[in-house]
């Protein structure tokens, strides 16, 4: 069984920068401010539904 | 959602309409305009024909109403902001333009700068994506309009991604919508909405309804 993480990244088209979230809280915590992911993030890149 | 006016400093609380898939034009409108402007002008208005984009201007409409008011109302119905400069722009025009540019990037619209090759962009503005208007001009306009596309991906995705915040969650559905206004954007916003009705502010609930009730 997968666990949901709270805590996901997804890249921002805009900046091209990966975009930390807590899904937990609805809240955006960090951006990126160089190139590539964040390290043992998972990185969500399409809408489930 | 809290929006304040430039006009009176005050919170907006009135209904605004929404322009799905419009870019608002900022540039020199009255006359004369130099044979360059209205080349770029023509440019535009085919390539925004192309992929499906409405354009308007701040002389589209006149309401008899301020002016500033009308602009920023529009300003906040649209999705995309385009600001074509040229270096034969009088100042007193570019001041006008670049406030609009700033208002839209505040509210979190997309906007580009369209300029000519010879126009240097004030340093504030840096940042702000640009395409000159040489022979390369359709094909990196295409290209931001394709990002676009993934901009409104993006939206989507984030507002499942936060929906333990449902006004931010509804919010990032209507910058979705206002790039592409599809109905499964406006039926998952109702749906957030009515699920979550006693934990959004009265505030907020305004500008949900606004939208969820636009045409």
């Amino acid at each position: 069984m997968s666990v949901k993480k709270d805590v996901v990244q997804t890249k921002n088209p805009r900046t091209g920068r990966y975009v930390k979230i807590d899904r937990s809280k609805g809240r955006i915590l960090t951006a990126k401010k160089s190139p590539g992911p964040y390290k043992g993030i998972p990185v969500l890149r399409k809408r489930s539904s | 959602m809290i929006v304040y006016s430039p006009i009176n400093g005050e919170v907006l609380t009135n209904a605004f309409k929404f322009y799905p898939r419009t870019a608002f034009v900022m540039t020199k409108l009255g006359m004369p305009i130099s044979e360059e402007l209205a080349a770029m002008r023509d440019a535009l208005k085919l390539q925004l024909a192309k992929c499906q984009f409405n354009e308007i201007d701040a002389s589209s409409s006149v309401t008899g109403k301020d002016f500033l008011d009308k602009i920023w109302k529009v300003i906040l119905g649209v999705p995309l902001g385009i600001a074509v400069l040229t270096k034969d722009i009088k100042p007193r025009t570019l001041a006008n333009i670049y406030y609009e540019l700033g208002i839209m990037d505040a509210l979190g619209k997309e906007t580009i700068i369209v300029k000519s090759p010879n126009y240097d962009i004030p340093s504030d503005f840096k940042r702000t994506e640009y395409i000159n208007f040489d022979k390369s001009f359709s094909k990196q306009f295409l290209k931001f309009i394709d990002n676009l596309k993934e901009r409104e991906d993006h939206y989507w995705l984030m507002s499942e991604i936060i929906q333990a915040d449902p006004v931010l969650s509804i919010d990032y559905i209507k910058r979705a919508y206002l790039l592409n206004p599809l109905k499964k954007y406006k039926k998952e916003a109702n749906k957030i909405f009515i699920e979550n009705d006693l934990n959004i502010d009265e505030q907020s609930k305004l500008h949900i309804k606004n939208f969820l009730n636009s045409r």
